[in-house]
């Protein structure tokens, strides 16, 4: 490290953003430092002579701050601060603070000493997609472990929890991104509309460009004029957020915002992430600076020349004391003047060979080269000199270089809009219009500052000043890039992030990979964390040089979100441990904790999977149930009214076997099918009326269930003649069976008889509990006579109380899926795929004989459906003691091969059987009964015999014991 | 897989808890029913005091109320056991009992909007009457009602939920603690 660094002049032009009366103390690579209140953490690190902050991602090549804003391609560092961890913090976004511990990344070692800089050396050997072509024998496996290692940026610590962030919600008229000029005004005509209008800006102060250059605006100076400005929107109630990036443009003007520097209080990880919802948005987003192309371009002390503006006079940081300012517009001039106000300016290279203000620097004592340019940066890991296409060489530290000006646009991208080059300004600008979206200013390819203020009202309805100026003759953008270096045997560095050159490019089109998406992927041009955010045009020009075709032509990559990279702790805001993915919950759940049950969640519900320390309670709970009296909570069920005249004529056309034909206070057992005829849910529905029928279905179906009810009911009926209620939130459902489960339920006192005659399996009659209504139905998923009790789930618990006291034991979602798959009941989604169809259940009556419709029926007599070797439900028995694993494929031999035949859905050891039992899909399942077959999982064999599904009383005896 | 029930905590008891923090009050109100009520409910409703249907910006200061939540829907919220059983009401509607389905969570305070707006993008606090907004939405992930009070707002959800959102305000109250 070395060199000047801060302008010792304070106030005036140089140091606008920073406090050098609070200085802040850090760290980089170990080495303490300091900087200022203000400061970003680049800014800092300039002002420190720190010129290498990080090594670049695939030769290990030495890096230096190349811009000063969010398209910052080199200074990813990491970063500690307080409980906030980030490895991968863009230096020049990052506002400086107290104690922050920065290292530098993608090195190992240090930034400075990088011991695997030696990579650089080999290059020639490893040019883009040199992996597709080298590494593919014996098998690219083989290698992936290294190239994983010596990819990607920062490493995440995964000891390190993430700290609490904050997320929050707003609504507005109009969001204004961008902070400038443009911004600015078109925030304010908008506020003097009487607009509720919210501006944001990822700088720490508005003005955008007016804060570090030369501009009048209403005959004050720019910076003044932002001053003042900024009071009035104040005044006029306009929120103003600050450090804040607009990250991502969604659907309905959904705009992503993620506000940095927030207090450790407010939220821990210092950052903020904002959803806010506008009825229009202007984009006053700006412009970037884009490189010149030259060898060895890549060089720390190689920079934007904006950047090294704005270094000097809002953070008053020198950034170099020989510079040559390197340029192919009018606006690097402005740079040229300011450095040789401080004594750095070297020269001036500008490729055109005129400029009106060329004659202007001269006479300020400035070297100016017309008509030459930069031909390649001489030193190794830092900028010694410069030598020119002229072949006269310059001494330099610093090069500054300015290739024209890049829109940008991304957010107008976001909002589906389509960019278009324009050939007069040799840039992307926004084409079509994007719905409810304006872009203004710099952003739309202004070429004034007149111009921008005028857009700007304009946008927002204003009536713009009439003292706006026709455009001058400055060429401030620069026009199409000059990309006129030959690269030779010679490295120009096209994307600094992904180390993609101009010999990469002309590769890849020798390789015929010519379209731009093509080459995006050969080469990962613009791929990396700043999306190309530099490097776009230039490779654009290069590609489009190669292959004979204007840039216009060549079209342009999908800018997608985020802008800029957002952590995923600062995504999640907050909602982590319990509240990352929330479960809901049982009533009773609490009486479920004093039980010891096991909890496990099924789906999004956490439910007991046993009562007892360990599993070995499933078979004791499973003998409960075959030989005594069990109690499990199925209060998750759905609990769906259908209600209304038209009710019977629904449930018919949802259900595949027909519902209308229940008696009042009986129940029947439904397959629901999905268009495609597959089996989207069964269930039991109960008739309590003739016009009120309460569905039943899975718990992890009920929300699916409602919205195809609901569905079908808006498609299909008369909205007055029916109505889809779900109550199964209301509704707690105990479900108790066994040989003994009569007596106990004959202990709750419900008021109904619960012999065979009056309440026969598949029966329902309303009783009370407490005093309220209950629902007593006889029907079972266990296969042993079983009564399931509903009642209002704020008495599950005392109803819980009360049959235990009566000797019901406690059974678990384990234990019942092992009881009914004894029974060869079906869990759907589990027993069934996509594919399986009610007669592949060996459920074909409706089939063959319903001529109502109802949904899926077309679909059950296509070729699909009726096809031989449909997978089909079984039973499987398996040899030995040990169950087969679900998921284990049958298979078989065929041509030579093994080939997957099925598949196990259920199995588990059978308490009551005192073997293994088994469910599965298999290919002409039924066909195949008593085939013996074989089943591989993960390398290992088994062997099962298939057999009915039903392993335990194929009568039902058990059912009425 | 290890017994979950370290890692969620119990289910809150609901006749007991409430949250406070600086300018934030939140309880758990003990409403007498709660029902869902379909088709041309205005008769229906009229009878209970509750002809009006409120959206999520309309202040509503009256126990009982009935508010929008689907376009053929309300949640009525009544002070009183109003109706026998689920079923048919009157030709056109329907209604059915969801009163232990539902938990009714009210913030209240000066720091409630604060509070709301972490939750969704709405405006809860624009006194705008739009006739027929759905008082239905996604609030910090969750599905509820929303309703709008003297003095705060109801987030009305159902019970297997409530336990998640609690925890939710719960972390948002000591956020607003240790700010």
């Amino acid at each position: 490290m070395s060199g000047p660094i801060r302008v010792d002049v304070d106030g005036g032009s140089f140091g606008n953003e920073i406090d050098r009366r609070q200085r802040l103390d850090f760290t980089f690579d170990g080495q303490p430092l300091s900087g200022f209140a203000g400061d970003t953490v680049a800014s800092a690190l300039l002002a420190n002579g720190v010129r290498i902050v990080g090594r670049s991602f695939k030769y290990h090549r030495p890096r230096g701050i190349f811009t000063a804003g969010g398209e910052e391609p080199n200074a990813i560092v990491d970063l500690r601060h307080a409980q906030r961890h980030d490895p991968n913090a863009r230096a020049t976004l990052e506002p400086l603070q107290q104690g922050m511990v920065i290292r530098s990344t993608h090195a190992r070692g240090t930034a400075q000493r990088d011991t695997f800089s030696f990579l650089d050396r080999f290059s020639r050997f490893i040019p883009a997609g040199f992996y597709y072509k080298t590494l593919m024998w014996p098998r690219f496996r083989l290698y992936e472990g290294m190239i994983r290692a010596l990819a990607g940026i920062g490493r995440v610590d995964a000891t390190s929890r993430a700290p609490r962030s904050l997320q929050q919600f707003l609504n507005v008229d109009l969001c204004v991104i961008g902070g400038g000029p443009a911004g600015i005004t078109a925030a304010l005509a908008a506020a003097d509309s009487g607009r509720d209008v919210l501006l944001v800006d990822d700088h720490a102060h508005l003005g955008g460009s007016l804060r570090w250059r030369n501009a009048q605006v209403d005959g004050l100076p720019g910076i003044d004029w932002a001053t003042a400005r900024e009071a009035q929107l104040h005044t006029a109630g306009v929120r103003i957020m600050v450090r804040t990036t607009a990250v991502g443009i969604y659907d309905h003007n959904a705009i992503v915002l993620v506000e940095k520097g927030c207090t450790p209080a407010r939220s821990a990880n210092g950052e903020c992430l904002w959803q806010v919802r506008a009825q229009s948005i202007v984009l006053a987003s700006g412009a970037i600076e884009r490189p010149l192309l030259f060898e060895n371009n890549d060089r720390p002390g190689v920079m934007l020349a904006d950047a090294v503006l704005r270094y000097l006079r809002a953070y008053a940081v020198r950034c170099g004391e020989r510079v040559v300012v390197a340029t192919s517009n009018d606006s690097a001039y402005e740079l040229a003047s300011a450095l040789n106000d401080v004594g750095a300016c070297s020269a001036v290279v500008d490729s055109r060979d005129h400029s009106e203000l060329a004659d202007d620097a001269r006479a300020a004592g400035i070297e100016v080269h017309l008509g030459d340019s930069i031909d390649s940066v001489l030193g190794r890991t830092r900028v010694e000199r410069v030598r020119m296409a002229s072949g006269a060489t310059l001494e330099a530290d610093l090069v500054a270089v300015s290739g024209g000006w890049t829109p940008l646009i991304h957010l107008y991208c976001h909002a589906r809009g389509k960019p278009r080059w324009d050939e007069s300004i040799g840039a992307l600008v926004p084409g079509t219009d994007a719905t409810a979206l304006k872009v203004v200013g710099a952003a739309s390819g202004a070429r004034t500052l007149d111009e921008t203020l005028e857009q700007a009202t304009l946008a927002v309805g204003g009536t713009p000043s009439s003292e706006s100026r026709p455009p001058s003759g400055s060429d401030y953008w620069g026009g199409t890039p000059n990309i006129t270096v030959a690269s030779g045997k010679r490295r120009v560095w096209v994307d600094l992030q992904h180390d993609v050159t101009t010999k990469d490019i002309e590769l890849a089109v020798r390789e015929n990979f010519a379209s731009v998406e093509h080459l995006k992927r050969y080469t990962t041009l613009g791929m990396a964390t700043d999306q190309g955010k530099t490097s776009n045009v230039n490779g654009l020009a290069i590609l489009a040089a190669q292959t004979g075709r204007d840039i216009g032509a060549v079209g342009v990559t999908t800018f997608r979100p985020p802008f800029v990279p957002v952590s995923m702790a600062t995504i999640a805001a907050g909602n982590l441990g319990e509240l990352q993915a929330p479960v809901r919950r049982l009533a009773a759940e609490n009486v479920h904790r004093e039980e010891g049950a096991y909890f496990r969640e099924y789906g999004d519900l956490l439910r007991p999977a046993w009562y007892g320390p360990d599993a070995s309670a499933i078979a004791r709970e499973c003998h409960s149930a075959r030989n005594g009296v069990a109690v499990f909570d199925a209060s998750s069920l759905g609990k769906i009214d259908v209600i209304g005249p038209q009710a019977a004529r629904l449930l018919d056309f949802i259900f595949y076997t027909r519902m209308s034909t229940l008696a009042p206070g009986r129940l029947r057992y439904g397959l629901a099918l999905a268009e495609s005829g597959a089996i989207f849910d069964d269930g039991v529905v109960l008739r309590i009326a003739p016009e009120h029928f309460v569905v039943s279905c899975s718990s992890g179906h009920v929300a699916a269930m409602v919205a195809h009810l609901e569905e079908w009911r808006q498609d299909r009926f008369d909205l007055a003649k029916v109505f889809i209620h779900d109550a199964s939130a209301h509704w707690a459902t105990l479900a108790i069976s066994g040989p003994h489960s009569k007596r106990v339920v004959a202990s709750l006192e419900l008021g109904v008889p619960l012999d065979d005659e009056p309440l026969p399996h598949m029966a329902a009659r309303i009783g009370t509990f407490g005093g309220h209504p209950a629902r007593i139905a006889r029907v079972s998923f266990t296969g042993e006579r079983c009564y399931e009790i509903s009642a209002p789930s704020q008495l599950a618990a005392g109803l819980w109380r009360l049959a235990r006291a009566s000797g019901a034991e406690p059974i678990g979602v384990e234990a019942l899926g092992v009881l009914r798959a004894e029974k060869g009941y079906i869990f759907v989604g589990q027993d069934t795929d996509s594919e399986t169809m009610p007669h592949d259940l060996g459920i074909g009556g409706p089939r063959d004989n319903r001529s109502s419709a109802y949904v899926g029926d077309r679909s059950l007599f296509t070729p699909f459906a009726k096809r031989k070797g449909r997978k089909q439900l079984v039973g499987i028995a398996a040899a030995g003691e040990q169950p087969i694993p679900i998921g284990a494929h049958a298979v078989a031999r065929a041509n030579g091969k093994l080939r997957s035949i099925g598949y196990v859905t259920s199995s588990c050891w059978s308490p009551a059987l005192s073997r293994p039992v088994a469910l599965g899909l298999v290919e002409d399942g039924r066909r195949r009964l008593g085939e013996v077959l074989q089943f591989e999982h993960l390398g290992t064999r088994f062997t099962g015999t298939l057999v009915e599904s039903c392993f335990l009383d194929p009568a039902g005896a058990r059912l009425h014991a | 897989m290890h017994d979950r029930a370290q890692f969620w905590s119990p289910v809150p008891d609901w006749s007991q808890v409430s949250l406070r923090a600086a300018g934030i009050d939140i309880t758990v109100v003990d409403a007498a029913s709660v029902w869902l009520v379909s088709g041309d409910a205005r008769q229906v409703l009229a009878q209970y005091g509750a002809a009006e249907t409120y959206g999520p910006r309309q202040v509503c200061g009256d126990e009982s109320y009935a508010l929008r939540i689907a376009p053929d829907r309300v949640l009525f919220v009544a002070d009183a056991q109003v109706f026998d059983a689920s079923a048919v009401a009157a030709p056109g509607c329907a209604i059915t009992d969801i009163s232990d389905g539902m938990l009714i969570f009210e913030p209240r305070g000066r720091s409630a909007a604060e509070l709301m707006a972490q939750g969704n993008e709405y405006p809860f606090d624009d006194a705008t009457v739009l006739p027929h907004e759905s008082a239905m939405m996604q609030f910090a992930g969750f599905r509820l009602a929303v309703s709008r009070r003297p003095n705060g707002w109801r987030l009305h959800i159902e019970r297997p939920g409530a336990a998640a959102l609690w925890r939710w305000l719960q972390a948002h109250v000591e956020a607003t603690l240790e700010a």
